[in-house]
C-alpha cells in the first residue's frame, strides 16, 4: 500500500485495499465495546463509513442500514459503521435516530477518532475531505478476505438495495461457482464462465442445458 | 463488549454468557445457545478471560471460581 504525503507535508493517506487480499486487520473502539476483524470471523462482514454524525445524508443512511440489518443477518452478514466521531457522539446520535425517527440502531459503530482504521481501509479522500471518511462499503467474506468496495461521495447516499444485492451475488458465486451479469437478483440466470479453447467454445454452442447467446456467453438457471 | 457496569456488576451480556459457561463450552456452542451474535461472544468472552472471570482450556470457555462469585454477587444484587 502506497503512502501519499499530504498537501501539507505532514497528513498521509493511504493507498487503498485490493479486492481478493485480507481484509486490513483492526481493533477499535466501538458503541458495543472493542471489536477486532477476527471478531467476525466465520460471517460475512459489512464495513461501511460516513462522514459525521448528526449529518442528514448520513441520518437517512444509518435508517436505511438499520432497517436491512435482520435481513443482512439472515444472510449471515453483519453490519459495522464507522467514522471519525467518538464513542459518546455516536452513542447520542443513535439514540437521537431512535427517539426522532423511531429507528433503533442494531449494530455497532467503531468510533476512529485518530483515523486508524480509516487510513487502513483508504476511507478518507482528501480531495473531497481532509477530515471525513467518505461513504465507503467493505463487502468482506467469512475468511476476512475483502471481496467488493463501493466508495460513494459525501453528497450521495447509499442505495441499500444495492449492498443486498452485492451480498447475494457474491454469495451465489461462492455457492455456486459461477459469475453474476449486469442488475442480477436472486432467481435470475447466472452467467456460465466462458470456454478455454475453441474446441471448448463448439462444444458450447450445442450444449442445450444452457442458453447459449454466443460461445463466450451463457446462462444457466440456478 | 465490556462485561463490568461502573457499578462493578457484571454486564447483561456478561450474566447471559457467564450462566452458559457454567458448564464447558466453545464459543460457537454459546452464541448458539444464547443467540447473542458470535462476533459478540467472542469480544465479551475476552472481557471475561482479561478480568479473570472465565478461563478457557483446548477451546472450551467456563467460568473460574472468581467468575462464580461475581456472578452470584450481581445476581443478589438483580433481585
Amino acid at each position: 500500500m502506497v503512502e501519499h504525503n499530504g498537501a501539507n507535508g505532514s497528513e498521509t493517506f493511504r493507498g487503498l485495499p485490493r479486492l481478493g487480499e485480507p481484509a486490513p486487520d483492526f481493533e477499535a473502539v466501538t458503541t458495543h465495546g472493542v471489536l477486532r476483524l477476527s471478531d467476525f470471523k466465520g460471517s460475512w462482514l459489512i464495513l461501511f463509513s460516513h462522514p459525521a454524525d448528526f449529518t442528514p445524508v448520513c441520518t437517512t443512511e444509518f435508517v436505511g442500514f438499520s432497517e436491512i440489518n435482520s435481513e443482512l443477518n439472515k444472510k449471515g452478514v453483519q453490519l459495522l459503521g464507522l467514522s471519525i466521531d467518538s464513542v459518546y457522539s455516536h452513542i447520542a446520535w443513535t439514540r437521537n435516530i431512535e427517539e426522532k425517527l423511531g429507528v433503533k440502531v442494531p449494530f455497532p459503530v467503531i468510533a476512529d477518532i485518530n483515523r486508524e482504521v480509516a487510513t487502513k481501509y483508504g476511507m478518507i479522500m482528501p480531495g473531497e475531505s481532509r477530515t471525513e471518511t467518505s461513504r465507503c462499503v467493505f463487502f468482506i467474506d467469512p475468511d476476512s478476505k475483502l471481496r467488493a468496495m463501493i466508495y460513494y461521495p459525501l453528497t450521495t447516499g447509499r442505495n441499500m438495495q444495492e449492498i443486498i444485492r452485492v451480498v447475494d451475488a457474491l454469495q451465489a458465486t461462492d455457492k455456486f461457482q459461477v459469475a453474476t451479469p449486469a442488475n442480477w437478483k436472486p432467481g435470475e440466470k447466472v452467467i456460465v464462465g466462458a470456454p478455454n479453447t475453441a474446441s471448448m467454445a463448439d462444444q458450447r454452442m450445442k450444449d442445450k442445458s444452457l442458453e447459449v447467446v454466443e460461445w463466450y456467453l451463457s446462462k444457466k438457471a440456478l | 463488549m465490556p462485561c463490568i457496569n461502573s457499578d462493578g456488576t457484571l454486564t447483561e451480556a456478561a450474566v447471559t454468557l457467564m450462566n452458559v459457561m457454567v458448564e464447558h463450552h466453545s464459543l460457537e456452542e454459546v452464541a448458539s445457545i444464547t443467540d447473542i451474535p458470535l462476533y459478540l461472544v467472542r469480544a465479551t468472552a475476552r472481557d471475561l478471560i482479561e478480568t479473570k472471570l472465565v478461563t478457557e482450556q483446548s477451546g472450551a470457555y467456563y467460568i473460574t471460581k472468581m467468575g462464580s462469585d461475581k456472578l452470584k454477587l450481581t445476581l443478589a444484587k438483580v433481585h
